[in-house]
């Protein structure tokens, strides 16, 4: 969808048309819960992040000027919610002493993709927990800034606007990710074939 | 190690195609050409940074179960704002869409209350996203909020 069809359908939804939310809604939901899965790491918890995403993307609409796109909207949007979100979980494990058991299971892995093969590469299986383990490890900006040049590929200059930080401090976080994802992976790396 | 060899920090900032901060990238692209150890780096860099899994991508069916989600409570508020100007026999009837529309096949035809510019003209896209210090101040209220439940003040 081009940024004059998008126009064109938010007209159409301010005029009332129902059918035009949900349009846009499919048009940006896989976008949206992929980012948020792999900002935040549970496809459940992410789905229930891209709702709220788009149901302040409805609140919103009214005073939408169009001088950003909806794709750029809600980029932005569902970042934020998951940083939110992630130091949110910190603080509850920090709180109550929580610890996640090293056992459990990868939230990543727990749903059920129909198009998954049952025999996935084990090899795969584990690095992506370990993966997930590590981005514990990581503070919610410096994740956010890694997911978002790393898995996204955003520049940091975009990042940067996107967070509302200075880019050397971007850079700073990004390296500081790596670093740790380096370390905390290092087995990982040295079984790979 | 040589002085003048690229430290972590601008090897991970090249590797993404970003300016590094101690060369410009011309003289850091001319250092790696020279230095066989900081190529090295590099590689083992690239090497790591490209065993990262990233998460499968969701399932096509993930974006109408989001639309028709979304729909249902655009759907319940709309209808939550009515109800107190509705009488006792309207309420019943208010729950009795709410239900049918939660039970709908096609729920992205559920009646929408469609977004007015009303009472919200002056509203700027910007004010309705969390932004990120607030974020901060408001972990800290809930903070002291959950320390208060635990300890029971
Ligand atoms: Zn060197």
């Amino acid at each position: 969808m081009d940024n004059a069809q998008e126009l064109l359908l938010l007209e159409q939804i301010r005029a009332g048309d129902q059918a035009g939310f949900a349009t846009l809604m499919r048009q940006h939901a896989p976008k949206v819960v992929g980012l948020a899965t792999r900002l935040i790491g549970d496809r459940s918890e992410a789905e229930d992040l891209a709702q709220e995403a788009f149901l302040r993307l409805h609140r919103a609409l009214p005073g939408f000027r169009g001088d950003s796109s909806i794709g750029t909207w809600l980029y932005r949007t569902t970042t934020r919610l998951a940083i939110d979100h992630l130091r949110r979980e910190k603080l509850k494990r920090k709180l109550f002493f929580f610890r996640q058991n090293e056992d459990d299971p990868d939230p990543i892995e727990t749903v059920s993709d129909p198009r998954s093969n049952p025999a996935r590469d084990l090899h795969t299986r584990q690095a992506m927990r370990r993966l997930s383990q590590a981005l514990r490890k990581l503070s919610a900006r410096q994740r956010a800034v890694f997911v978002l040049r790393h898995h996204e590929g955003l520049p940091l200059q975009e990042i940067a606007a996107l967070l509302g930080l200075e880019t050397g401090t971007v850079k700073a976080h990004l390296h500081r990710a790596v670093t740790t994802l380096r370390l905390e992976l290092a087995d990982v790396y040295e079984e790979a074939p | 190690m040589k002085p003048d060899c690229l430290n972590e920090r601008d090897l991970i900032l090249l590797h993404y195609g970003e300016c590094p901060d101690g060369a410009t990238p011309a003289a850091a692209a001319d250092h790696l050409a020279a230095c066989a150890a900081c190529r090295a780096r590099q590689e083992q860099l690239a090497l790591e940074l490209a065993r990262i899994p990233a998460a499968v991508d969701p399932e096509p069916a993930v974006a109408t179960r989001i639309a028709a989600r979304v729909n249902e409570r655009l759907g319940r508020r709309s209808a939550l704002r009515w109800l107190p100007v509705l009488g006792g026999a309207a309420v019943a009837a208010a729950a009795l869409i709410i239900t049918f529309a939660v039970r709908s096949p096609q729920p992205e035809l559920v009646q929408i209350q469609p977004p007015t510019t009303a009472n919200s003209t002056a509203m700027n896209l910007e004010e309705d996203l969390p932004d990120i210090d607030f974020l901060e101040d408001l972990d800290v209220i809930e903070a002291l909020e959950l320390l208060r439940q635990i300890e029971g003040v």
